[in-house]
């Protein structure tokens, strides 16, 4: 409440200042006269009178600034006054403000470029709900130099039954089908999975329902669920379309429910249409009869409170039973458990860090050059510091205009950066791992841009000291 | 406790300008003379830094100010306590109280 009329009192004193002053002005000068009419009561001469009260009050223009800068308003006021005169000195030294200005866009702009893919591939959490219980599972088999591969069907139908540490797990394949019978027929990219897929990413359908255990079934009737993008290109985002049928290599599949266009399952970019893996006609023939290759990758979503490596201990318990319950198939193979966005990240965690260290470098060079620039300023700036200060301001500020100059070139330097970026971030963009490519595109987005912001404030503080007179040391004498 | 004489304890010139309009509302000079009339002309307070606390308190909520005629038929601006000023005053007082009754113990103590 008295926050509210705090700021309301001080947007009065801002916006209507001749009113507040004059205000003001009529309220000291009637005291200033109340205290001489005192006087003059006790004998003096009305002149006399006068000249005893501003000897002890001071006069009126004191009070007033007095009173004027006890307000949080003064400090916005002096403020706009600093950012208008850092305004004016920059136009006045044209080549200077460009080259300064130049110099930090190139180092904002690398250093906004560089973090936007950082931020894209290592911070942004995947698109799921808790994504650090995402893992994904493949096998190896160092005796026969195999560092990486699926699992084989059998063995996933057991890691299913006898693993204790995930809440669910579930395969995944990719196949492209036929879809006939609606026009032109076209190839639909399809994705194979185990029913479970989509519990562990818990996703809700846009329409409809995602799959159930019974879908999963061999045997059960084929059903699909579709994309948003291809229900909206081929079905005009029809609601009724759930619950009739299409033809996908020739085989009629009943639709049961839509995914949000932004929805995908981890590993393919192009994503269609979604079907059980015992419906399709490519694997469901021979996925469960021995001797079963390694082929599936497996998904898990980790129970509330389980850690990687309780998991991995599991995991490497359920492989040894396999390996003695079949040990035709199941020897020398073991489990690995990696958290599902290293997986898709892959090695270009080191190499991403290096390069953000590398701009870091680029940026902290610009700086120290342009605080150069400006400690040869400062030189001849040296008669003007000495006047303000000889005229009674304070050190301080004078280290707040200084600042005030340097944040507005950091913010030309910024916007440019950011401009800059925009270009950058498109020049990037094919050279990153393509698992990463599906979960949106590298982007200038609010984070980024706070980031670009952030830096260039730090590196406007940074060189903006830098001619800052140091303290106990008079500025006139630093020519 | 004081460098000078009439320093005011830090913090204290807020309570005793409230004090002071708690029985009538009063203009700036008003308030100053009825301050070093009190104090027996221990506190003399220049019109700046009576004139920052008005406007602190005003912003506070806890007096509010209208222009009158005074008796000299001059224009002034008139401060008056606020409800929410008043109870600041009795918080204040009792506080200052219980300090000042504190201090006179330790003081005491020997």
């Amino acid at each position: 409440m008295s926050l509210l009329r705090s700021m309301a009192s001080g947007l009065r004193s801002l916006f209507r200042k001749e009113q507040v002053s004059q205000e003001l002005d009529e309220e000291l000068s009637g005291f200033l006269e109340m205290a001489a009419e005192e006087k003059m009561k006790q004998g003096m001469s009305r002149k006399d009178a006068l000249r005893a009260v501003r000897l002890e009050e001071g006069t009126v223009e004191v009070a007033k600034e007095v009173v004027r800068s006890a307000g949080w308003e003064f400090f916005l006021e002096t403020y706009w006054q600093d950012l208008r005169f850092a305004a004016r000195m920059l136009r006045k030294n044209p080549g200077f403000t460009a080259v300064a200005v130049l110099t930090l866009a190139v180092g904002i702009g690398a250093n906004t470029a560089i973090f936007s893919v950082v931020y894209a591939v290592l911070l942004r959490p995947l698109p799921y709900q808790n994504p650090g219980q995402l893992v994904t599972m493949f096998e190896s088999n160092l005796q026969k130099g195999i560092k990486e591969a699926g699992c084989s069907y059998v063995d996933f139908t057991a890691w299913q039954e006898q693993n204790r540490t995930f809440s669910f797990i579930a395969g995944e394949a990719f196949h492209a089908l036929t879809f006939t019978g609606r026009g032109e027929p076209s190839e639909l990219a399809t994705v194979v999975v185990t029913p479970q897929m989509f519990s562990i990413l818990q996703t809700q359908a846009l329409l409809g329902r995602t799959f159930s255990p019974e879908d999963g079934v061999r045997g059960a009737a084929p059903v699909v669920i579709l994309s948003e993008t291809l229900w909206l290109s081929r079905f005009g985002s029809d609601p009724k379309i759930i619950g009739s049928a299409i033809t996908l290599d020739q085989r009629s599949f009943t639709i049961i429910g839509i995914m949000p266009a932004g929805f995908r399952v981890p590993f393919f970019t192009k994503q269609d249409i979604w079907i059980p893996l015992a419906q399709d006609p490519l694997f469901s023939g021979w996925i469960a009869q021995p001797p079963s290759p390694h082929w599936l990758p497996v998904i898990g979503r980790l129970k509330q409170g389980v850690s990687l490596a309780q998991a991995q201990a599991d995991m490497d318990s359920v492989s040894s039973n396999l390996a003695k319950e079949f040990p035709a198939e199941d020897t020398g193979w073991t489990i690995r458990l990696t958290p599902l966005q290293q997986e898709l990240v892959g090695d270009v965690r080191s190499a991403l860090l290096v390069l953000l260290g590398a701009v870091g470098l680029v940026l902290l060079i610009g700086c120290a050059n342009i605080a150069n620039l400006l400690l040869a300023r400062a030189t001849s700036r040296a008669r003007e510091m000495a006047l303000r200060q000889a005229l009674g301001a304070e050190r301080g500020r004078i280290v707040r205009q200084l600042l005030t100059e340097s944040a507005v070139l950091g913010l030309l330097g910024a916007i440019a950066g950011i401009l800059l970026a925009f270009w950058c971030v498109h020049a990037l963009t094919p050279f990153l791992p393509s698992g990463l490519a599906q979960f949106g595109a590298v982007r200038l987005d609010g984070w980024v841009l706070g980031f670009a912001l952030a830096l260039s404030l730090v590196a406007s503080l940074g060189f903006g000291l830098a001619p800052a007179p140091s303290r106990g040391m008079p500025i006139w004498k630093r020519t | 406790m004081a460098d000078k004489p009439g320093d005011l304890v830090q913090g204290t010139l807020d309570m005793l300008i409230l004090k002071t309009l708690a029985l009538e509302s009063m203009h700036g000079y008003g308030i100053a003379v009825r301050l070093e009339q009190l104090s027996k002309g221990v506190f003399r307070l220049n019109a700046g830094s009576l004139f920052v606390a008005f406007q602190r308190l005003q912003r506070a909520g806890l007096i509010r100010s209208e222009w009158k005629a005074t008796e000299n038929s001059r224009r002034a601006k008139y401060y008056a306590l606020t409800e929410q000023g008043r109870k600041r005053l009795n918080n204040e007082t009792r506080e200052w109280g219980r300090q000042v009754a504190a201090i006179a113990r330790i003081l005491e103590a020997s």
